[in-house]
């Protein structure tokens, strides 16, 4: 579904990614972890356009769309939760989700309004509300809950368990998993990245702008030198 | 008295609206200032003066021709000015809008000269005394005109998928993007209505003082910049309420205190608000939730 070759980006003269090589197929869930800074954020900046200065191939469903402004990846079945969310603080609730599916103005918006309020019911008794208002774990769910107003094929989730309450980031990988089970492809970046290997299919090392390693998710997990080396942690096996 | 200070605030403030929206949509939008849009003001009213050649007596022509020059010269800002620095410098923008604002003004003093000009044909639509004060028709069309042109604006902003959009650009540009929303089709659309109006109000200000110059938009910009901090910067709202109070606070000054210090007396106040009120009066101040 969707194939990465050789991916580099940049901000400004300063490379952030060094040739990345990364895939995904329909229905899975597929982890990046790796530390603060690894570039894990770049990457699906550099997925759904939001950064331009790039190169090597992004083909998704057989288009390479490595050239395409955001609103076209969208158009293509994309979508994304930002790192910090990224609500529409002074929008209310309905209007963040009504623009959460802008890229559809053709189909039905109170048809999709009604399957998010279905799976997020604190949203609808909150609809009127301005998003700023919401506690921050509403706030993810709320931005979930946007990206899938678009009807995507593929959801781009960077940290959604970020500065949550450990029982609110439960729910968040409950949650992903179910998005799987509809049928959504999923590429989950966490730092968080024993959640994120336990729920995975395959999952990605990232380091320094590289992949360092790849494999099955529960494999990773349960390698123990990779814990250490890459994911910082200093006791094997008991999270961060 | 109190009724004609308020009716000639009411024009003033009408002015300095339709100049004072553009301020807010632009930087509401882009959190950076144009130093152009008095001069598109300006500019905007001679393209007003143009169409007249081609229509001869027809006002509305005239309001056309004003408002689609200052639209088109507002595009232009955006394009020249804007465009190329998005995620560049935050300075190149403002500098290379003093350039275009520059170039605006010699421009209308090659062509026109720099010598006053009235409208060129009598305005006379009708006059009215209601208890004491006297109204002309074309006050009466400033004011309306404004009125309803800002109240439409409103209108979209609140309510059309368009006003949406612009109101996610402005709270969040990329996050925006991330909607599939096209911010620089946004963008521009904010220059070119903000112009559109300046070019409307320049026109109206031309023939309301009989007085079309090229530097004619210089201070009445500022003021209207003044009255869009004063009801929050990049709030559309805010901007149409601070241009009718700075309009009014004038003339009341004018009127009852100090024609002479009307402005001193109207900018002190404006700055005590702001010493209240950072944000002006229907701005909000960031806040972010974690
Ligand atoms: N807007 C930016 N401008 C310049 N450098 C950036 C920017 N965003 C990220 N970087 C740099 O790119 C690298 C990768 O960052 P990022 O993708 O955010 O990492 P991660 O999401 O894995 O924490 C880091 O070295 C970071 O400092
Ligand atoms: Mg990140």
């Amino acid at each position: 579904m969707l194939r990465v070759t050789d991916l580099k980006a940049w901000y400004g003269s300063l490379r952030a990614l060094h040739g990345l090589d990364f895939s995904l197929e329909a229905g899975e869930i597929v982890t990046l972890v790796g530390s603060n800074g690894a570039g894990k954020s770049t990457v699906l900046k550099s997925l759904i356009g939001l950064l331009r200065k790039k190169s090597g191939e992004i083909r998704y469903l057989d288009r390479d769309i490595g050239g395409c402004a955001p609103a076209e990846v969208l158009g293509m079945g994309i979508a994304m939760v930002p790192e910090g969310r990224w609500i529409f603080p002074n929008l209310t609730v309905g209007e963040n989700l009504r623009l959460g599916a802008y890229s559809r103005p053709g189909k039905s918006i109170p048809a999709a309004l009604e399957r998010e309020f279905a799976r997020f019911p604190v949203l609808a008794e909150r609809r009127a509300q301005k998003g700023g208002t919401l506690s921050g774990g509403e706030q993810q769910m709320l931005a979930i809950s946007r990206a899938l107003m678009s009807d995507p094929k593929l959801l781009l989730l960077d940290e959604p368990s970020l500065g949550l309450a450990p029982q609110m980031m439960e729910k968040v990988f409950v949650l992903i998993r179910e998005i799987r089970k509809s049928g959504i492809a999923v590429l989950l970046v966490e730092q968080n990245s024993a959640q994120a290997l336990a729920i995975a299919d395959r999952g990605y090392v990232l380091s320094s702008g590289k992949i360092a390693i790849e494999g099955e998710g529960p494999k990773l997990l349960a390698d123990t030198r990779i814990q250490r080396v890459y994911l910082g942690y200093r006791d094997a096996g008991s999270g961060i | 008295m109190l009724e004609q200070q308020l009716l000639n605030g009411m024009i003033l403030g009408s002015l300095y609206a339709l100049l004072s929206v553009g301020f807010s949509l632009i930087v509401g939008i882009l959190k950076m200032i144009t130093f152009a849009h008095g001069d598109v003001f300006m500019a905007g009213a001679f393209s007003g003066l143009v169409a007249l050649l081609v229509f001869p007596h027809s006002f509305l022509a005239a309001l056309a021709g004003a408002v689609a020059g200052a639209a088109i010269l507002g595009a232009i800002t955006e394009w020249a000015a804007f465009r190329p620095f998005r995620s560049g410098p935050e300075m190149a923008p403002a500098l290379v809008t003093i350039g275009f604002s520059i170039v605006l003004q010699a421009l209308v003093l090659l062509v026109a000269g720099a010598d006053t000009k009235p409208f060129p044909f009598e305005l006379d639509f009708g006059r009215w005394t209601v208890s004491g004060i006297t109204v002309s028709g074309l006050e009466l069309a400033t004011i309306g005109t404004a009125l309803a042109v800002l109240a439409g604006l409103g209108l979209a902003i609140a309510g059309t998928r368009w006003g949406l959009a612009l109101r996610a650009t402005a709270a969040h540009y990329q996050a925006a993007q991330i909607m599939g929303i096209n911010t620089d089709r946004v963008v521009l659309a904010a220059f070119v209505l903000g112009s559109g109006l300046a070019g409307l109000g320049g026109l109206l200000f031309g023939a309301y003082y009989g007085a079309f110059y090229p530097l004619m938009g210089v201070v009445i910009s500022m003021k209207a910049l003044a009255a869009a901090t004063l009801g929050g910067i990049g709030n559309v709202g805010g901007a149409i309420i601070g241009a009718y109070l700075l309009g009014i606070i004038e003339n009341l000054v004018a009127g009852y205190l100090s024609a002479n210090y009307r402005d001193v007396i109207a900018f002190a106040i404006l700055i005590l608000v702001l010493l209240i009120r950072p944000a002006g009066i229907l701005g909000r101040g960031e806040e972010e939730k974690v």
